[in-house]
């Protein structure tokens, strides 16, 4: 699939409508899906491909939005986890592990946990960034 | 007494003073646009702001609080720890690039984007300001008791002179310097606690007989017994107070005892059906005009005594007076399997005022590695779990919502940068709480704890290896206050001269005119600042620094997340967001536990049984924003 291509598909899932009080003009040119949307909505898909806004596109906005959401969902999904275990089963944290409690080493593995997560996010995003750099500079 | 005046710790102190004071006045010429005061230009490397990061966010509550809770409370102090690092992976995902991408100076700015409205910037900068007040009061109170036991200075005087060094960094290069002093500090902390926890691990563990540099005073025990329907002490120069056993110290479990005219707590054990005995405790005295007695004398007295020592050492199966050196996870195991003494402490009502009284007790160390040193978890009831859930996520939540740490988005010339600060700042951050719980577990068996001010774990665990690393680990804890307050004062300055001088009231200034109000700004709030710092003296630094997190949670964050992201927000919905955010947590704050105890009174009589406000009142206020936001429409036209 080319660049331009691969631009375009990334901006048609990344147009959101966000109210029927205020609809798109492109909404009659492209799909669109019901959501939250960034930009100002009177940008049209013609000029968004041609504007380059010192790097930064809706594409990309939405494509690193959407990896945020998603890795703080998890996040938030495994730290909920780690505290409803102290919440509801309270002498969890004390059985006895490798010479210490499983308590401490449940909280150590979320401390690597978040760092591991701290460089995935920013390693998915240094690739969404990569591949729309070339069709931002042409 | 307690500690002794280092002169290294004066000249290092002094030193640091020096640096950073002629750093600033150095860097003031080239500070002379708005920009350049308030975000540096936004020149900032990646690199260098995500370890101001660090020196920014470990404040005196992480560097000194954490690894002084964990001391004392063994898990429970680490789980804040997990709670506060948990907060950054938020600001990361959500809160990072689009902050940056919003390019101005404040948290108000970020907010008011896209409305434009006079109320929304009003109400902003009054809750960036009440935040940031609420974090300063911890930091400012924490430096008296680093420069007391250090210099032997009152409290005010140590208040009067960083407040004054601060508002010198700040209101001379604003953002330029403060980058550059926390960036100083996140270094130096991380070096200082990377070399501590290896003297602490070269060192091992070991019973208090064997420490150097340590007088070791075994606790006091005295014999009480039942001679014809009447108790008496074996030793003659103690008697029993009278009424005794009437008294509300013996609800508490304490006898009190009477001993060269002086009545004090003694911790009853029982040890057979006619005989007692009595252990010596360490107990603070609060009067009804706020005076603090420590053993029954003011803190200058030199009654405290240290400590947190091993009672039995178990190091690969065998019982052993020392360890020697140990590997971190075998430093970990040998503690576990091994017992140690700890002071748990109670609270009760005398007619003299409010007595905390901390006594003795032999537990195993494995009791260290589980909840119940501050969370009764598996016996409080539900109170007890709902608080620890608010704390959980009122940690959670509050990093991404701290004015201070999110007006250093804008330092950096892109998104991607401000992506990668916060990486390092993650990493950097999760590598000190890591060693903290070294630290920590260190300073309970170290034998130099005191337990009456846990702050203190950290420099009195340095101690233990001699005057100069006490010095240096004591000027480190300084800058640590310095780099934190520096950045508050800089956010709270910039929410009154660039938010509500400049963007609300529309005082017309030229770029010159800005840089000058917002440095007037600066210094009164730094004057400010040092009133506030005098005025806490003698509160606990971390519960406040919790608090603060509770209200930026409540208060900032469901703004900031729902102005970023959802379009069908309204200015009126995020201001009355904010303002139910504020008013909820104050109020909660104001009726917990923990204020009652402030206010002398008992934590039972609190009429609500939350010390956290976060799992009331950001509900609320998230709900609040989007029931607003649905009732109303936007008035104010768009930038």
């Amino acid at each position: 699939m080319s660049n331009e291509r691969v631009v375009k598909q990334l901006l048609r899932n990344a147009l959101y409508t966000h109210s029927k009080q205020h609809p798109a003009p492109w909404e009659a040119q492209v799909p669109t899906k019901m959501g939250w949307i960034d930009e100002p909505p009177h940008l049209v898909l013609e000029e968004i491909l041609k504007t380059d806004i010192k790097g930064i596109t809706p594409a990309l906005i939405q494509a690193k939005r959407r990896i945020g959401q998603r890795m703080v969902g998890i996040y938030l999904g495994v730290y909920a986890l780690y505290v409803a275990v102290h919440v509801f089963f309270p002498t969890v944290p004390g059985i006895p592990c490798s010479g210490v409690s499983l308590g401490l080493i449940g909280g150590v593995a979320m401390m690597l946990f978040a760092v591991l997560m701290a460089l995935t996010y920013h390693l998915l995003c240094s690739r969404v960034e990569k591949r729309l750099a070339p069709l931002l500079k042409s | 007494m307690l500690y002794e005046q280092s002169q290294l710790a004066v000249i290092l102190f002094l030193s640091v003073v020096a640096i950073v004071v002629g750093v600033s006045i150095q860097l003031v010429r080239g500070v002379t646009t708005p920009a350049g005061y308030f975000a540096a230009g936004g020149r900032i490397h990646w690199g260098v702001n995500g370890v101001a990061f660090i020196g920014d966010y470990i404040s005196a509550a992480s560097f000194l609080g954490i690894s002084g809770m964990i001391a004392t409370l063994g898990y429970d102090g680490f789980l804040y720890s997990v709670g506060f690092l948990s907060g950054w992976i938020v600001a990361l995902f959500m809160v990072a690039e689009p902050l940056r991408r919003k390019g101005y100076f404040t948290f108000t700015d970020a907010i008011d984007s896209t409305f434009n409205s006079r109320g929304l910037r009003f109400v902003a900068s009054l809750c960036t300001i009440v935040v940031s007040v609420f974090y300063l009061i911890p930091q400012m109170v924490g430096i008296g008791s680093l420069v007391t036991p250090l210099f032997g200075i009152p409290h005010y005087i140590g208040v009067l002179i960083v407040g004054v060094v601060v508002t010198i960094i700040v209101a001379t290069s604003g953002m330029v310097a403060t980058t550059y002093v926390q960036f100083v500090k996140g270094v130096l902390i991380l070096v200082v606690s990377v070399i501590l926890t290896l003297f602490m691990l070269q060192r091992g563990i070991m019973l208090p007989e064997h420490m150097q540099h340590r007088d070791h005073r075994p606790v006091q025990t005295l014999e009480m017994e039942n001679q014809g329907n009447q108790y008496v002490l074996r030793t003659p120069e103690y008697h029993l107070a009278p009424h005794w056993d009437t008294a509300p110290a013996y609800a508490k479990g304490f006898v009190n005892v009477v001993h060269a005219g002086e009545t004090s707590p003694w911790y009853a054990q029982k040890h057979s059906d006619t005989q007692l005995f009595l252990r010596q405790t360490q107990y603070i005295e609060r009067f009804a005009d706020g005076t603090l007695h420590y053993n029954g004398a003011p803190a200058t007295s030199g009654r405290v005594f240290l400590v947190g020592t091993m009672e039995e050492i178990v190091h690969r199966g065998q019982q052993v007076p020392y360890t020697g050196a140990l590997g971190a996870l075998e430093f970990l195991r040998t503690m576990y399997s091994s017992k140690v003494n700890i002071w748990p402490h109670a609270t009760y009502i005398s007619d003299r005022g409010q007595m905390q009284v901390f006594h003795q007790r032999t537990v195993p160390a494995a009791d260290m590695f589980k909840s119940g040193g501050m969370f009764r978890l598996d016996t409080g009831g539900w109170s007890a779990r709902l608080d620890f859930i608010s704390l959980m996520l009122a940690l959670v939540c509050g990093t991404a919502a701290l004015p201070h740490i999110l007006i250093r988005y804008y330092t950096v010339p892109s998104q991607a940068a401000a992506r990668k600060s916060t990486v390092v700042a993650i990493g950097g951050i999760g590598f000190f709480y890591l060693l903290s719980l070294f630290l920590g577990f260190g300073a309970m068996g170290s034998g130099f704890l005191n337990i009456m001010d846990t702050n203190m774990a950290v420099p009195l665990l340095a101690r233990s290896f001699g005057t100069v690393l006490f010095a240096i680990v004591s000027a480190v804890a300084f800058t640590a206050v310095l780099g934190t307050v520096s950045g508050l004062i800089l956010a709270t300055s910039g929410a009154v001269a660039h938010d509500i001088m400049d963007r609300l009231m529309g005082i017309h200034m030229s770029a010159t005119e800005k840089v000058i109000a917002a440095r007037l700004s600066a210094v009164v709030v730094g004057c400010i600042a040092i009133y506030l710092g005098i005025v806490f003296e003698g509160m606990n630094v971390s519960y406040l620094a919790g608090w603060a997190f509770a209200l930026a949670a409540a208060t900032n964050l469901p703004a900031l997340l729902m102005a970023l992201f959802w379009q069908g927000a309204t200015s009126k919905g995020l201001v009355a967001s904010m303002l139910v955010g504020m008013s909820s947590a104050l109020t909660l704050i104001l009726l917990s536990p923990e204020m009652y105890v402030r206010y002398g009174l008992l934590a039972s009589e609190a009429p609500l049984p939350l010390n956290n406000p976060a799992l009331v009142a950001l509900p609320l206020s998230w709900v609040t924003l989007v029931v607003v936001s649905r009732c109303t429409t936007n008035s104010a036209s768009p930038r």
